[in-house]
């Protein structure tokens, strides 16, 4: 079996990353950290004096590895 | 608990894990040192950088919108309605004692980030609005109808239907999406979009701006329509309100349309979001 290029590893990775993201859940990879994603509920922030209703969202979390 | 992206990437190459740790391994050496020096990007992911010791990762604008697709189109809401009051409504005493169903619109427009709008008040609408709009769906219906049994019946003739354009609905456009608005509730999509690049392989687009009024929809198609070749207004239904999307480009994949938006992100409003057509 041939072995892939680094370009084909750099790829595969990305969309590794990125499906287990689109689906919730977090990646551990190994040297570097892990990526998550961590819900923010729909809240209610003031700015110049207004009142407003902020949207929930979702925010990608990167923790590097300790010591790594 | 976190996935180990080992297996993952074993199976994603095809390859076995015990190959895949020193490819990994070699990666991530690569990553760190690049980060180091001037930061690293991997496309459709993020920019890694070393911030004094610590290893810094800032996700795309393709990633965060990729993670935020349940919330797509959402945006702040003043819960402070009386402390933007209308300048208009403050000079004229009488429109406020007696609001039009248009102004409300246009009010809803304004907050128009394809949320469903606020219901109109029933008490507020004259009876005569009832009977403009009763008209207006009947003349829509009959035109309709008299469409449908010209096209299928084929009255005409072959030689007496002009050719189609770049800019005119196929004539099985509609019975298509039709067949499209039957099978979802939720979001059903009646499109203008030219026959070659509606294909079911092309599903994929970019939406630019979102209205509850087709004039409002086709004034922002127009202002595109000098900056791309396939700008597009298609309707949709979300809870029962139908709402009209400009669109730009067919795409035959998320990735394909994540990369036009991401390349050109400078001619496209920064809340512009890529969404698969049903």
């Amino acid at each position: 079996m041939e072995s892939p290029s680094a370009e084909d590893v750099i790829e595969a990775f990305t969309d590794v990353v990125q499906d287990q993201l689109d689906t919730g859940n977090a990646v551990e990879v190994p040297g570097l950290g892990t990526f998550s994603v961590e819900h923010r509920p729909s809240g209610v922030q003031e700015e110049d004096g207004v009142r407003r209703l902020a949207p929930p969202r979702n925010e990608v979390v990167f923790t590097p590895e300790p010591g790594a | 608990m976190p996935t180990s992206i080992i297996p993952l990437l074993a199976e994603r190459l095809d390859i076995p894990e015990d190959q895949v740790r020193p490819l990994l391994s070699t990666m991530v050496e690569e990553l760190r040192q690049r980060a180091a020096s001037d930061g690293v990007q991997l496309s459709g992911l993020g920019t890694f950088r070393e911030d004094g010791d610590a290893l810094t990762f800032d996700p795309s604008p393709a990633l965060q919108r990729r993670v935020n697709r349940p919330y797509e189109g959402l945006s702040a809401e003043s819960l402070s309605p009386e402390a933007e009051p209308d300048p208009s409504a403050a000079q004229d005493p009488s429109e406020e004692a007696a609001p039009s169903p248009a102004s409300d619109a246009d009010q809803d427009e304004d907050l128009a980030q394809d949320r469903p709008p606020a219901q109109p008040n029933a008490d507020t609408r004259s009876p005569d609005s009832f009977t403009i709009l009763s008209g207006v769906l009947a003349a829509l219906f009959l035109a309709g109808a008299g469409w449908f049994v010209v096209t299928q019946t084929n009255v005409l003739g072959p030689t007496q239907n002009p050719p189609p354009t770049a800019t005119e609905t196929p004539a099985d456009q509609t019975g298509r999406n039709a067949t499209a608005d039957s099978a979802s509730d939720s979001q059903s999509v009646d499109s203008t979009v030219p026959e070659d690049e509606a294909s079911d392989a092309r599903d994929w687009t970019i939406v630019v701006a979102s209205s509850s009024s087709r004039g409002g929809a086709q004034e922002a198609a127009d202002r595109y329509a000098s900056q791309f070749d396939s700008v597009a207004v298609v309707s949709g239904t979300v809870d029962n309100t139908t709402w009209y999307r400009v669109t730009i480009g067919r795409y035959a994949s998320e990735s394909t349309a994540e990369r036009v938006l991401t390349e050109r992100a400078d001619a496209l409003p920064s809340d512009a979001w890529t969404h698969r057509l049903e």
